[in-house]
């Protein structure tokens, strides 16, 4: 079944394409709030920013690399992964939330709690892959990352001082071997 | 065909690096072979999730940078508060104060004085956005050497003349140092843009002018802020001043 793409995605696309208009009216609309959700729970104003700039970059990026389609309001999605994420990290510091979290989430609507839980999941399975990608040779490590760049591989095998040849076939091997080490992470879990 | 050779022309696949007979083979593989085609969804998965992670391209940096800004503007507007004790804690407030009033001077009576904003320049102080020139700039800025920040602001400018913040407090020191009409071009091509500090542009722009005493092109300047910009009560309040 086609997906109901809400009228919001217009803030995806506009944080795709970094229009500066877009972007500052999410920070008017919402930073405020977080900031004040944030600091009433133990944290400071730059952790507010901290947070608030991750959960835009995680968005972003789910909208630029993995066609995210909005099918609920954007701020309360937004609101909601800058509250999860900071009630992780106040978890991670030993630090105890002054607001109920459940409660204080129970107007929000069921999309937005499966739009949120699938942007964690992929900020799980993006850790996988690192973990997975950080276990190769640092040769592999290198060839990757170089590739990734989106530089001509005539470049990247000057820079790398290899034949373009060699590079071709190595990228394809170091890449196989990746998809390995995250085939083998996941039956590991 | 075992996993590993799989997953070696997968990878030889959407790399490119197959020739165009062992290509045609490989699709129509493909085609019929629905484990290949999982393999070949979580090769690109896999690929561009960690393509975001290892490789962010020019796009994403200037995405960082602009929400490095605008966490300048919406978080950190105060400033970085510093731990002080006792004495010295009371010594700074007062201190503070009396350079509070020496900038507002409310006896003075200018009206530029009295109704300057952005005396404090914001720098995101993590990431790339927060350049060591900048941060310089900031400090002499925020001390009142305009001149200093207008020497360090200039340079950066020209060089990157897109950058709203530098370009902001490049045209507020320029107009501080009396050199308005440089400032209003700076200023101008801001306010032509689309950056956050597009109306704040506009304003010091009126500002200029008013420190000028031409207050027949401010009130033409003042009467552009919309209604809706946090500076429009104070440029509604100027205007009644002027006239």
């Amino acid at each position: 079944m086609a997906k109901n793409i809400h009228a919001d995605q217009r803030f995806i696309v506009g944080l795709v394409n970094n229009d500066a208009v877009i972007i500052n009216d999410i920070y008017k609309r919402c930073a405020h709030k977080i900031k004040s959700w944030i600091t009433f729970n133990n944290g400071s104003e730059d952790d507010a920013a901290d947070i608030f700039q991750e959960a835009l970059m995680d968005i972003y990026r789910q909208g630029k690399y993995k066609s995210l389609e909005l099918t609920c309001p954007f701020e309360p999605y937004l609101l909601l992964v800058c509250k999860r994420k900071w009630l992780n990290q106040i978890k991670k510091r030993s630090i105890l939330p002054v607001t109920n979290s459940e409660e204080d989430l129970l107007h929000i609507g069921e999309d937005t709690f499966a739009q949120a839980d699938e942007l964690e999941n992929q900020a799980r399975q993006s850790d996988l892959f690192y973990s997975a990608f950080e276990k190769l040779g640092a040769r592999c490590q290198e060839i990757i990352s170089w590739s990734m760049k989106g530089e001509a591989q005539e470049k990247v095998a000057e820079a790398l001082g290899v034949t373009y040849g060699y590079l071709r076939k190595k990228k394809s091997e170091c890449m196989a071997s990746l998809i390995k080490m995250v085939q083998s992470i996941k039956t590991e879990e | 065909m075992a996993n590993e050779d799989k997953l070696t022309d997968v990878a030889r696949y959407v790399e490119g690096d197959m020739e165009a007979v062992e290509l045609q083979a490989f699709e129509v593989l493909l085609r019929a072979d629905a484990g290949l085609q999982g393999l070949l969804a979580e090769y690109k998965d896999v690929h561009q999730t960690l393509k975001m992670k290892i490789a962010p391209d020019a796009q994403d940096k200037a995405v960082v940078n602009r929400l490095l800004e605008l966490n300048g503007e919406y978080f950190r507007k105060d400033g970085k508060i510093m731990a002080l004790n006792g004495y010295l804690k009371w010594i700074s407030i007062a201190a503070v104060l009396v350079i509070g009033l020496l900038v507002w001077a409310p006896w003075s009576g200018g009206l530029y004085e009295k109704y300057t904003i952005s005396r404090e320049m914001s720098v995101a102080e993590r990431g790339t956005g927060a350049e060591q020139k900048i941060e310089d700039a900031a400090a002499l800025y925020n001390t009142g050497d305009f001149s200093g920040a207008a020497k360090i602001l200039g340079p950066v400018y020209q060089s990157d003349p897109e950058r709203a913040m530098v370009a902001y407090y490049y045209g507020i020191s320029l107009i501080e140092n009396s050199q308005e009409k440089e400032a209003r071009k700076v200023l101008l091509k801001l306010y032509e843009g689309t950056s956050v500090f597009k109306y704040d542009a506009l304003y010091n722009i009126a500002l200029s002018y008013v420190k000028e005493k031409n207050d027949q092109e401010a009130l033409v300047w003042l009467g552009k802020i919309p209604a809706g910009d946090h500076n429009y009560g104070k440029a509604k309040e100027l205007i009644g001043k002027l006239k």
